[in-house]
């Protein structure tokens, strides 16, 4: 699926507020990362801090820190859980962000509290691409000047 | 790492246009701890009350080709940092305008009153 130039993989769940793709592993606990309109938003990313493995994340709260081009925004996650593990390539390469967001670049895994109940809170395919679109036109998103979009999103 | 909910952490920044190269670390940090949930006051002291002045916070860079002070101000606002400016007795703010991210003109006596209650103060 593309928008605006940007891939949104069909086979992950979307957090469209949050700017976060959502991975079901076969563990029942949830991959998440930064979707390619985060990174357009964000632009070059030079580093990630996430949080401790093992700490209990609370919806809307931040799971780590991200830090941009002159600027900084917590990572929120869209659901509450545990956070089973980090990316620790990302502690050397916050730029596999930005290279491979939705492979490679991945950020945080949680084992959400009740995954089944929860699970179509975060949409797939047209239903996402078509919640995404309508958060991109409620950030006034201008695919011509990502750059100074990203100073003005928190 | 990271802060417990609601940690508050008092910044004093002292520093001011004397030492532009100094200005803009105490914003971005506050901008950093906000992020990771750390409940954040910055306290403009001394010389930093100047970088209260819309004038200086426009035009003061910490490096040459950088941003103005107020575009970190105004990130530590975003993260949801507080911003307080010492009154300074004898100091007349009439006529002079201040940036609109100041939230509070604030007593030597508050002050004092946070250094005691926060969890950590840092002076930069």
């Amino acid at each position: 699926m593309n928008l605006h130039g940007l891939e949104f993989p069909d086979t992950l769940r979307y957090a469209p507020e949050h700017s976060l793709w959502l991975r079901e592993e076969d563990d029942s606990s949830v991959t998440l990362g930064l979707t390619a309109y985060g990174c357009a938003l964000y632009g070059q990313i030079f580093a990630f801090t996430p949080k401790r493995v093992g700490m209990r994340i609370e919806r809307d709260r931040g799971f780590g820190v991200v830090e941009f081009a002159k600027a900084a925004a917590s990572a929120r996650s869209p659901l509450t859980g545990e956070l089973l593990a980090v990316n620790e390539a990302l502690r050397e390469r916050p730029s596999l962000i930005n290279r491979d967001c939705y492979g490679e670049g991945w950020m945080a895994r949680l084992q959400p509290l009740d995954w089944p109940a929860i699970r179509d809170q975060f949409p797939q395919g047209e239903t996402a691409l078509a919640a995404i679109a309508e958060r991109m036109r409620l950030d006034n998103f201008d695919p011509a000047n990502v750059h100074v979009q990203a100073l003005q999103w928190k | 790492m990271h802060a417990p909910a609601n940690q508050r952490v008092l910044i004093l920044v002292a520093s001011g246009p004397s030492t532009p190269v100094r200005c803009a670390a105490p914003f971005h940090i506050a901008t950093l701890l906000a992020c990771m949930d750390a409940e954040v006051t910055l306290y403009l002291t001394g010389e930093g009350t100047q970088l209260a002045r819309r004038d200086v916070a426009e035009s003061l860079r910490a490096v040459a080709d950088g941003e103005p002070l107020l575009h970190f101000i105004r990130n530590a606002r975003l993260a949801g940092a507080r911003l307080l400016m010492c009154r300074q007795p004898g100091v007349d703010l009439t006529g002079i305008a201040l940036i609109d991210e100041l939230d509070e003109i604030s007593s030597g006596g508050e002050l004092a009153q946070m250094i005691l209650e926060y969890e950590r103060v840092l002076t930069l």
